[in-house]
């Protein structure tokens, strides 16, 4: 095999597959096998790349053979090895977990909703492995395109009106991110990120410049979620159909979260968060963020919109990691990326199964589990635990790493800041524990777990916590190594 | 004047981008916050088009016998930004293609386009759903 040629390998095989699918609309399981296939293929080329850049190779593609200020150019490297495979492994285990839910949730349109996630996959690994501003951006409108129609799937009314409402908030994200690399393109002339890296610092005092940063600044912000700029994220994950949000929110956000970093890291560099103060300020979102997220978790009732604040109460707490700016902070952030991905992915996984199951989608309703769920609820707790940060599991670790980088930095309100929001997370997410296993409901003590392919992927994911807070330290390491030095 | 007029257009840019954010805010009608949506848009794109402009330039094509010739880049208006902008335009019609079906089935599920109209109907969905305790923010 090509070593070059794997970037576009992980790109193609979700958007192949996706447009064979409708060919074999007569066979039932069609779609889901082909998505399924098109999934491993690109875990599979993902953990090629991965194996081939973790000694701090870099694998170049050039598309159409055009070299980089006029092509585009793809580069998988270490950092987004890490993010292809867990992107593509993840949305595999949500697909194979959420079969059966597509199949009572969604009954006309099954075809086109394998399409779409494949569609919406492809579009995410596009987003991890190009180098190209403008790129980014067509990739950026193609997994916001796709997410639009994700969360209107399903039979409630109230998706398509918060999918509506996230496309108004969405596309002025996209359109101030698109002006920003205007004015970068009328400052520099290139749009390619290594290029424009070299070219920024002749031009970093003019005001061109400073605007497109604030505007891409803008823009991306209201993609990724964070506290003044999330209005579309609780309804839009709480609206969706369950099998769509297990999709969407563990992965979009944090693909998100990834390009912005890549842009005010790799290119901007120390320019943008030193010259400009940006630093100061993310740091005082974030820091709201983290804060009202958990609050505003803490009052729902509604299971899937607490996940949603607790989502963007942990972006928040990403975000912080990142702007505290240090290689330790960094590293516990980037592990918060994975950890978090993967505590979403169960926990609405979990929130699938309640609701398939029981059709239960309030906290005071878990009441009912109580001993008929035994294997599900267990790795519901293993999940919460871990988005609290109890020590053997990996949202420990994470955490930990952040709050270490924040003594480093010399922010110690930060490092108390984050132990507090721990404490919330704990409050909020006891709260369904209590429900779910010391409330006396009903004495019916007859065992009716969830479907299978939903019990067997939560408590799959639920060991990988374990086995990743067991890898946790040595990934550090090696992260420390390979993964900090984005700079392109 | 040359330089007032090459002003002009990005003025005009900025004012329709402004103009955009400013009706989707304001106005309750879903299609009219889609008008004002593809305005935003019309005006990112007219702000790359101008970007691309030079004053006495031809368009971008260069003649086919000359090609070991020195090409003056002065003659020729930039091609990039015009072959980003159909990518971008292309990007603007399926959100503007997205955008339409689903007003089209919200209007069809609560009968208006107003959007306080489709929050009080909302609230009220809520409001007949059983809860133990009253949600905070439930439904804005």
């Amino acid at each position: 095999m090509n070593v070059q040629s794997i970037p576009l390998y992980i790109f193609l095989s979700p958007f192949i597959s996706a447009i064979f699918i409708p060919f074999f609309y007569k066979k039932k399981y069609a779609a889901h096998f082909i998505a399924a296939l098109g999934l491993v293929g690109s875990a599979y080329f993902s953990l090629q790349g991965l194996a081939n850049v973790q000694n701090g190779e870099i694998i170049h593609h050039f598309l159409g053979g055009w070299t980089p200020p006029f092509g585009i150019e793809w580069r998988m490297d270490a950092f987004s090895a890490v993010m292809t495979s867990m992107v593509s492994i993840l949305a595999l285990v949500v697909i194979m977990a959420t079969r059966p839910t597509v199949e009572s949730e969604i009954h006309h349109s099954r075809l086109s909703y394998y399409v779409i996630v494949l569609l919406h996959v492809a579009a995410l690994m596009g987003m991890i492995l190009t180098r190209d501003l403008f790129n980014l951006f067509v990739f950026l409108e193609v997994s916001s395109l796709t997410g639009y129609a994700l969360i209107a799937t399903g039979d409630s009314q109230r998706g398509n009106v918060s999918s509506l409402r996230y496309l108004f908030i969405g596309t002025i994200g996209a359109s101030f991110y698109l002006l920003g690399v205007g004015y970068l393109y009328a400052a520099t002339g290139t749009l390619n990120m290594g290029d424009l890296a070299a070219r920024l610092p002749e031009v970093a005092a003019s005001r061109t410049v400073l605007i497109g940063i604030i505007l891409i600044l803008i823009g991306l912000l209201i993609k990724i979620g964070l506290f003044p700029f999330h209005g579309w994220l609780p309804d839009a994950y709480t609206y969706a159909s369950n099998s769509a949000s297990a999709l969407i929110a563990p992965l979009m956000t944090k693909v998100s979260i990834y390009a912005f970093v890549r842009i005010f890291f790799g290119v901007f560099g120390f320019f943008a968060l030193r010259e400009l103060h940006l630093s100061t300020i993310l740091i005082a979102l974030a820091s709201i963020a983290v804060i009202a997220g958990a609050v505003m978790a803490f009052v729902q009732t509604q299971f899937k919109r607490m996940l949603a604040y607790s989502s963007i109460s942990h972006i928040g707490l990403i975000l912080l990691g990142f702007a505290l700016d240090n290689p330790t902070a960094f590293m516990g952030s980037v592990l918060h990326i994975l950890n978090h991905a993967l505590m979403k992915a169960i926990l609405f996984i979990i929130a699938a199964a309640a609701f398939d199951q029981y059709g239960v989608k309030d906290i005071y309703d878990f009441s009912r589990f109580r001993g008929k769920m035994p294997y599900t609820l267990a790795a519901f707790s293993v999940a919460a635990l871990s988005m609290i940060g109890v020590p053997p599991l990996c949202g420990f670790f994470s955490k930990w790493y952040i709050v270490v980088g924040a003594f480093e930095a010399g922010q110690f309100w930060v490092a108390g800041l984050i132990l507090f929001s721990s404490l919330l997370t704990a409050l909020y997410f006891f709260r369904v524990i209590e429900q779910a296993f010391f409330q006396q409901h009903s004495p019916a003590r007859k065992q009716e777990e969830a479907k299978p392919p939903m019990v067997v992927s939560a408590v799959l994911l639920s060991v990988t916590l374990f086995v990743m807070g067991w890898f946790a330290p040595s990934i550090f390491r090696w992260g420390i190594t390979y993964l900090y030095p984005i700079g392109s | 004047m040359v330089e007032f007029l090459g002003l002009f257009n990005y003025g005009a840019a900025l004012f329709l981008i402004l103009i955009g954010i400013f009706a989707m805010i304001v106005y309750q009608n879903l299609v009219r916050k889609i008008i004002a949506m593809t305005l935003l848009q019309t005006g990112v794109i007219l702000f790359y088009v101008t970007l691309a402009f030079k004053w006495d330039s031809l368009i971008p094509i260069l003649p086919h016998t000359d090609h070991h010739m020195p090409i003056n880049v002065d003659l020729y208006a930039n091609p990039l930004p015009h072959a980003l902008m159909l990518t971008a335009i292309v990007v603007g019609v399926s959100t503007l293609g997205v955008a339409l079906v689903l007003t089209i089935s919200v209007f069809r599920q609560y009968q208006t386009l107003e959007e306080d109209e489709i929050i009080d109907a909302l609230r009220l969905e809520s409001a007949e759903t059983p809860r133990r305790r009253s949600t905070t923010g439930a439904s804005s």
